[in-house]
């Protein structure tokens, strides 16, 4: 089973994110604090990241950076779901490795197709 | 002498007298002597028989008389000799006498008028001798009386010289009239000797105003004489030429302002005054008693009128022209954009006082420079780049240009200017200069970058809540959610739908607040009941977290203020500070006066703000981020920072993390009515 790992500080988002995928079969972990996000992925190792951009601790663009630069998770496809949307926050959003940019509000029927599609294309 | 004179004119007359006498009776004589001798003569005159002449009678006919004749000769010469010695002496004096006349004729002819004749003789002569005399003093009296009436014609003209040089060099002198008038008008007074003299000036209606006078009166630029009313003056101008009267009191035709007419003034001469065929008022000069005015003190008086009138204009042109350059100037200086001319090499011409603010140009520095070198080498190179730019374009192709540009100021901000160049354009469309206008729209940029700011933050803050709307009804739609969740989704949905609904009307009410078209219901409000009512309207919340919110009254604390916006204030502060705190919190609110205003102060023991979010706290959309929850709408304190704000009042807060959070707003004294 699939694992994705979802980072929002927005409970509900959390909530919606996971009961859709779960659904679907997809193994879900969420977390809210960004902060402890990139250890939790490294430890959890799922086969994609779902992330908010605008978080307290560290954004959603940092962690991505993190991500990619760390050759033992680097390939990992990195989903951003985000309030932000300027195409020029899509564009650097982009530019830094971001598989999927998903502007909020989203379907969750959507994410999921996206979700499906990345994931088995793996 | 004289008496002399006649006793040897006597005795020449009488000696004469007695040759004549003597002559003819010497030769009686002799011939008596003869007859006596010869003894015939004496007798036969009465016989009338001639009588044998005796022999002595022949013998001294023959022998005496020749002898006598002899003897008597010397005299008769002598006496000849006499008589025409004395006809010399009496031609002599003739002659003389006539040669002094010639003299003196010759003497008159070479203008010697001071020549009198020595009178040597009594008779004829020296009655032509003292005629002549007497003629020579008469001429000259005559050619002194000519000679001084010369002499003064010759003064009255150097004194009309002397007059119209001062007045002109005065006029000439003179850029306001207003300053040398009372002057001028002095002068000319005073050469016409008149006692009162006046200006009078027609105004657009041709109206006549008085423009000068030599009495003070208070009436300068006041009108005299109304468009209808036929005055001397009016009647001057009507006829073009010069008017005297000789008797004012005898004169009924004009109508008298009634100074003119109180001061009983005997005579007058008025002179209109023109610029070419305009005719532009009139110079009157008064007197009290009678005056004569000859043609050419007339024609003076006109001369100087004409003067007046040309100086008038021009001073009143050159007023206009430095109302409409100081107008033009301090138009120009109180522009808040910097403006700066220059010529067509490039160099400035002016510049005001906003470049100095602006470019960090002093305008009195600028003058001269090339505008291209306005800035030191490195310095705003790019600024400097599209100035230069703009001002070429201007110049050569004559059409107005405009560039953003940013530039570093004197002070180091960076500030972006709006260069607008136009070319100044002569009337026959050369160009003749470039005017750069120079704005500092910073400004602009800001509120521009703010307003997408804005815009950004609300779409942004707006997609959160509307992504559990949409992505949760989507989800409950398509059968997604279990039937026990449901409930739980849709309490989020209808949280998230309020939550936006909050944010859309604080958002108005800020736009509102900012925009001041909501106005002010001001009124006087209690501090005790309005504290007591928002309190009382936590009772709910405040149970559920057996929270403690104190309050001790104040008694007779009021100020004017908008009820409903304070109590919006109260209630964000209170929720606020239930919001971030845990169970069993001290909120504690305290209300008092400071100084002309009454401050309010909310505090709790809550969770605090963390330090790095309190100098954006206060930002629209901003939720502390380093806090242990990010909740509301981020626009509550915003709002409340806004109708401090609008109430004149200041708002602060202070906060330790875990300690909790103290916020001081003031509401300033006020009338209710201000």
């Amino acid at each position: 089973m699939s694992k994705v790992m979802v980072v929002d500080d927005e409970p509900f988002i959390l909530m919606m994110i996971e009961d859709k995928l779960k659904k679907a079969k997809i193994d879900v972990v969420t977390l809210r604090d960004s902060g402890k996000a990139f250890e939790a992925i490294k430890k959890e190792g799922p086969d994609l990241v779902i992330l908010d951009w605008m978080m307290p601790e560290l954004s959603g663009i940092e962690l991505c950076k993190m991500i990619r630069s760390d050759p033992a998770i680097s390939h990992l496809p990195v989903f951003m779901l985000t309030a932000k949307g300027q195409d020029s926050d899509e564009q650097l959003g982009l530019q830094c490795g971001i598989t999927r940019y998903i502007t909020k509000p989203f379907s969750p029927k959507y994410l999921l197709e996206l979700v499906q599609e990345t994931l088995g294309n793996k | 002498m004289f008496k002399k004179k006649l006793i040897y004119r006597a005795i020449t007359i009488f000696l004469v007298f007695a040759l004549m006498i003597i002559i003819p009776l010497s030769f009686t004589m002799l011939k008596q002597a003869r007859n006596i001798i010869s003894g015939e003569e004496v007798e036969a005159p009465h016989e009338g028989t001639a009588l044998p002449e005796s022999r002595e009678a022949v013998k001294i006919r023959k022998e005496f008389v020749p002898v006598l004749i002899d003897n008597m000769l010397p005299y008769i010469f002598y006496i000849l000799l006499l008589a025409f010695l004395m006809s010399i002496f009496f031609s002599r004096k003739i002659l003389i006498s006539l040669k002094q006349l010639l003299n003196g004729a010759r003497a008159l002819r070479d203008g010697n008028l001071d020549i009198q004749l020595a009178v040597i003789s009594d008779d004829e002569l020296g009655e032509v001798t003292k005629s002549f005399n007497e003629m020579s003093a008469a001429l000259k009296k005559a050619t002194d009386e000519l000679a001084r009436k010369n002499r003064e014609l010759r003064k009255r003209r150097e004194d009309e010289n002397a007059q119209l040089l001062s007045l002109s060099s005065k006029l000439g002198a003179a850029t306001d009239l207003k300053d040398i008038m009372g002057d001028v008008i002095g002068l000319v007074k005073d050469f016409f000797g008149a006692d009162f003299l006046w200006l009078l000036a027609y105004d657009n209606e041709e109206n006549l105003l008085l423009k000068a006078s030599t009495a003070s009166l208070q009436r300068i630029a006041q009108v005299v004489y109304k468009t209808a009313l036929i005055s001397v003056e009016q009647y001057a101008i009507n006829e073009k030429k010069p008017i005297t009267i000789a008797d004012m009191q005898s004169e009924t035709r004009f109508y008298l302002d009634p100074l003119i007419a109180e001061k009983h003034y005997r005579s007058a001469a008025v002179v209109p005054m023109f610029i070419g065929k305009k005719p532009v008022g009139a110079l009157s000069l008064y007197y009290i008693g009678p005056r004569i005015f000859r043609e050419e003190e007339l024609h003076f008086l006109e001369i100087i009128g004409n003067i007046l009138a040309v100086s008038m204009e021009r001073s009143e042109f050159y007023t206009k022209a430095i109302r409409a350059k100081e107008l033009s100037d301090t138009i120009l200086q109180s522009a808040a954009d910097c403006i700066l001319t220059v010529d067509t090499a490039g160099r400035i011409i002016s510049a005001n006082k906003a470049c100095e603010r602006i470019l960090g140009v002093l305008p009195e520095n600028a003058v001269g420079v090339p505008v291209c070198s306005l800035f030191q080498p490195q310095e705003n190179e790019g600024f400097s780049e599209l100035l230069c730019e703009c001002v070429s374009i201007a110049l050569d192709e004559g059409k107005p240009e405009k560039r953003e540009a940013l530039m570093t100021t004197a002070q180091g901000n960076q500030i972006t200017v709006l260069i607008s160049s136009a070319p100044i354009l002569a009337r026959n469309g050369q160009v003749t200069g470039v005017v750069n206008l120079f704005k500092d729209i910073s400004m602009e940029k800001e509120i521009d970058r703010m307003k997408g700011e804005l815009v950004r933050s609300v779409s942004h803050e707006f997609r959160t809540p509307l992504s559990a709307i949409v992505g949760m009804t989507e989800m409950i739609l398509n059968g997604d959610i279990e039937d026990e969740k449901v409930t739980h989704y849709l309490n989020i949905i209808k949280s998230e739908g309020l939550r936006l609904s909050q944010m859309v009307s604080e958002l108005l009410s800020i736009a509102r607040i900012e925009s001041g078209k909501k106005s002010f219901n001001l009124k006087a409000i209690d501090v005790n009941n309005l504290i007591r009512t928002v309190i009382d309207s936590f009772a709910a919340q405040s149970a559920r977290k057996e929270a403690d919110i104190r309050y001790s009254e104040n008694s007779f604390l009021s100020f004017i203020g908008d009820e409903e916006k304070i109590k919006q204030l109260l209630i964000n502060l209170l929720a606020n500070a239930l919001t971030f705190s845990d169970n069993h919190c001290i909120i504690e609110i305290e209300a008092r006066r400071k100084q002309q205003a009454v401050e309010i102060i909310i505090s709790d023991n809550g969770w605090g703000i963390s330090q790095e979010d309190i100098p954006h706290i206060t930002e629209r959309f901003y939720r502390g981020k380093h806090g242990k929850r990010t909740k509301g709408t981020g626009l509550g304190l915003a709002l409340c920072k806004e109708i401090v704000r609008m109430h004149g009042g200041e708002m602060e807060i202070t906060s330790k993390e875990g300690e909790g959070t103290r916020i001081f707003f003031t509401i300033p004294d006020r009338e209710k009515d201000e």
